[in-house]
């Protein structure tokens, strides 16, 4: 079986460890506790018949991620860039967060995710959309897109000829 | 009349003609003739070989260095972790060998060879250490290239995730590119380290252990990885994981089974 890399990462309080909580036990938890270094735990998915041992790699967010160590970066198939729908600081440096893990991971796969869809408006959503092109809207908290986001991911790691961005 | 014409003018021809046969088909006429002109050519060759194919050799090994270039390192680093080893090991042994004989020499007192056992000798002894686990982890993603158990544990991938991210943290916190993490200590258990290339394999280890066995344990991890690992590894691979379970369960969770080495 496949066993693949995913990095969970961006701004600390936009809800990565919840993403990574929903997708592995299928939980949620209302009480906000910082991730002290990094969380891993995997997970396999099945893609038409095809079996991927997803590892996924919970990172302790941080303002940008160039604090982040470079080497937990290093090795990964998929990048998860998770920001908070209802603060727009956590995606203010959301270019230049790319653009680093472009630079350390030039040919990985990253899907830029908008969490905590539960806490905003439609409108909201629109005007974020025009601003950051997400690839998700996710909601750990009642597990909208949730699965769809790490199927997606798993399908594009089966078949790696997909675009990266 | 013609016939004997002819047989007058190919008389001489015919025999030739025989005698070439007979040494083609004789295979110690033929290499008494044959076998000097191979060897000249061979002797030529050999004198003449640098001139004229070296820059040729050296220009396919250059090639097919840069293009294996990590499956080379992966050959010789525990190679050179072997060599590194024994070279230590041995002037340890000299310096340790020189200074008791001078505490002897000097001291000239009974006491030194009766002396009590030390509290770390005895702990050693009364609780014999194991290897419960073995894993080959690779460096970047932590990914788990092949693992071998004595009992079933909590997940082994997450095992080799977690470990990876120590190993990451501690040689990022530190700011120290040119060391790595060797081991990790808790209570009766420890985990052991031995650093490759683009791999490292972690022993887990019940019960404690001595410096001599850690010793051991180093030197054949080295031997494991110089016998066993000369792969370009960076993926995980199903049948490479096969194999090395088997392999990994041989050389340290019941190592009797070892036959060849």
């Amino acid at each position: 079986m496949i066993s693949k890399k995913v990095v969970i990462t961006g701004h600390f309080g936009v809800g990565k460890t919840s993403l990574f909580n929903r997708f592995i036990s299928n939980t949620f938890n209302e009480k906000y506790l910082t991730t002290i270094g990094v969380r891993v735990d995997k997970k396999m998915v099945t893609i038409d018949q095809q079996e991927i041992s997803l590892v996924i790699w919970d990172l302790a967010g941080e303002v940008s991620q160039e604090k982040v160590p470079r080497s937990y970066f290093l090795g990964a198939s998929a990048i998860i860039y998770v920001f908070d729908l209802s603060r727009p600081a956590t995606f203010s440096r959301l270019q230049d967060d790319l653009q680093y893990i472009q630079t350390v991971l030039p040919n990985v796969l990253i899907r830029k995710v908008g969490n905590k869809k539960d806490l905003v408006s439609d409108e909201t959503l629109q005007n974020i959309y025009g601003q950051t092109t997400p690839h998700y809207f996710t909601s750990a908290r009642t597990g909208e897109n949730v699965e769809d986001l790490f199927h997606n991911i798993a399908r594009a790691l089966l078949s790696p000829t997909s675009d990266p961005l | 009349m013609l016939e004997q014409l002819r047989e007058a003018l190919l008389k001489e021809d015919r025999q030739a003609l025989a005698e070439l046969r007979h040494i083609l088909n004789t295979r110690e006429e033929l290499e008494d003739r044959i076998n000097p002109i191979i060897e000249e050519h061979l002797l030529e060759l050999e004198q003449n070989f640098p001139n004229t194919y070296v820059s040729v050799v050296q220009k396919l090994i250059d090639q097919r260095m840069k293009q294996k270039q990590d499956e080379l390192i992966n050959i010789i680093y525990p190679r050179l972790g072997i060599m590194v080893r024994k070279y230590i090991s041995s002037e340890v042994r000299m310096w340790m060998e020189r200074l008791q004989e001078n505490i002897r020499r000097t001291s000239r007192s009974v006491f030194w060879s009766r002396r009590r056992r030390s509290a770390a000798e005895i702990i050693v002894d009364s609780s014999p250490s194991k290897v419960e686990e073995v894993y080959i982890i690779s460096h970047e993603s932590g990914l788990l290239l092949g693992s071998a158990s004595s009992a079933e544990t909590v997940d082994k991938d997450m095992i080799a995730g977690m470990l990876t991210a120590i190993k990451a943290f501690v040689e990022d916190a530190f700011k120290r590119t040119d060391e790595e993490l060797q081991g990790i200590r808790y209570g009766g258990y420890e985990i052991m380290v031995q650093n490759f290339f683009n791999y490292y394999i972690a022993l887990a280890i019940a019960g404690s252990i001595s410096e001599q066995e850690r010793d051991e344990l180093a030197e054949k991890i080295l031997l494991f990885a110089a016998k066993e690992l000369n792969y370009d590894l960076q993926e995980p691979n199903p049948i490479f994981y096969a194999k090395m379970k088997t392999q990994l369960e041989a050389y340290f969770i019941s190592p009797s089974k070892i036959t060849a080495q």
